[in-house]
């Protein structure tokens, strides 16, 4: 085989040369890599096809994706490969193929590192919801530079994982390719209930840091919610009574927080009518989980992430100089329904 | 010695062994002859099969001599297994 066949097969077919424990061994690694790298910059893998930004969470959530989506897919293909293949397999190439596979995750993560791709994906959320479009066009060119090279990107991990496929259990054309993509598509279902089971559990038993690691790295100031030694001017201390008011349905309590704008743009009924929809969309609101703070152009910015029985909000509220709320707004960073605008 | 045809270059029917030769004393033997089912296989097939006995037919050793993954080697002695049954049974049609 000459120098470029060669790197052809590695780039589209690294299985003929590696599988086994091999491949395993370096597809751990990668898709720990994509995982610590992905919680830099906030990108989460969730689900088996799923690229999707800006949700904090704790460092162990990045590598619980990446290992149930990799053990979701080889654990489908695997029974797809004994129901179809006419030779016997080790499971041990299929897993350590199909953890190989997922290697370009890595490189999806180290391009959306760019805080302006973050940024643009939250602003453009956020906005979306307010039906008004003020967007900074620096950070939309790189938004939509990340998210076209994101796409041909998930399309070769998708090769790789047929590849895997293909090779690990000896299966060809279109019974094979049928087979990949119903397996596929099984998986990714599966991969969604396993993440939503493993958020529930981990309200249980696990209680998520207060401290989010992704903002810690986006180099925003975190506070807990509980603290003890807050001062009444404390603004993140503010932002979160101010969620507790809106959980104690205290609608009354809440616009009176609210400067002259607010309180003409959002009166008691109108606030309890969203925070009502919001409850039915997301299930009960459960807790706090943190807060963190922001500044930007003189406005302090609070986010209290919420933890609601089916999703993780966060709640973003804005404080004009006199403390006052000057802006209110909610957006889903962990649910199956709403995703943030993002490639994948 | 030129390589040793296997099938018809003109109906691509299996060929038969019409003919042998006796490099030492040059007696010609004349008969109808089956080819051996090996000797059915494609040239870069047979060596395979003959490297894989040289190496007491561990795939393992053959992943090391051939420069490639476990399933590359099975799939390959996969593949060598199908044609010899594909062969076998054209065989047994035709009688």
């Amino acid at each position: 085989m000459n120098k470029q066949n060669k790197t052809i097969t590695l780039l589209f077919n690294p299985f003929f040369y590696i599988a086994g424990v091999q491949a395993l061994g370096l597809g751990l690694a990668a898709i720990l890599l994509a995982a610590l790298v992905g919680s830099w910059g906030r990108t989460h893998f969730d689900g088996v096809l799923d690229t999707h930004v800006g949700a904090p969470a704790p460092l162990w959530f990045f590598f619980a994706e990446g290992m149930i989506d990799w053990l979701c897919l080889g654990a489908v293909l695997w029974v797809c490969g004994k129901i179809i293949s006419q030779t016997a397999f080790r499971a041990v190439d299929l897993l350590g193929t199909q953890a190989l596979a997922r290697w370009p995750a890595l490189c999806i993560s180290l391009i959306a590192l760019p805080k302006a791709f973050q940024r643009f994906g939250n602003e453009l959320l956020v906005q979306l919801q307010q039906g008004q479009f003020h967007l900074d066009t620096a950070d939309a060119i790189v938004f939509f530079i990340i998210v076209i090279a994101t796409i041909p990107l998930l399309c070769w991990m998708v090769a790789l994982m047929y590849r895997s496929f293909s090779v690990s259990c000896n299966v060809k054309g279109g019974k094979a390719i049928g087979t990949f993509v119903v397996g596929l598509l099984i998986a990714e279902v599966l991969s969604k209930l396993a993440l939503v089971m493993v958020m529930q559990h981990a309200n249980v038993q696990t209680p998520i840091p207060a401290k989010p690691v992704a903002s810690a790295a986006a180099g925003v100031q975190s506070v807990p919610v509980d603290s003890s030694t807050n001062a009444d001017g404390d603004i993140a201390v503010v932002g979160a009574r101010f969620v507790d008011l809106m959980a104690k349905e205290d609608f009354a309590g809440a616009v009176a927080r609210f400067n002259s704008t607010m309180k003409n743009a959002l009166p008691e009924p109108k606030l309890r009518e969203a925070w009502q929809s919001v409850q039915s969309q997301a299930s009960p609101f459960q807790k706090q989980l943190g807060t963190r703070l922001e500044e930007k152009e003189g406005y302090k910015i609070v986010f209290v992430t919420c933890h609601f029985e089916r999703a993780v909000l966060d709640t973003k509220i804005v404080f004009d100089s006199k403390m006052q709320v000057a802006h209110f707004s909610s957006r889903c960073l962990l649910c199956l329904s709403a995703q943030s605008p993002a490639p994948g | 010695m030129k390589r040793l045809p296997v099938s018809c270059p003109s109906c691509g029917g299996n060929l038969a062994v019409r003919r042998l030769f006796c490099e030492k004393c040059g007696t010609e033997v004349e008969g109808l002859y089956s080819l051996p089912p090996l000797a059915g296989l494609a040239p870069d097939d047979q060596e395979f099969i003959l490297e894989f006995i040289k190496a007491s037919g561990s795939l393992k050793d053959m992943t090391r001599f051939l420069g490639v993954s476990y399933p590359t080697v099975r799939n390959r002695l996969d593949d060598i297994i199908r044609k010899l049954r594909q062969n076998e049974s054209k065989s047994k049609e035709k009688k």
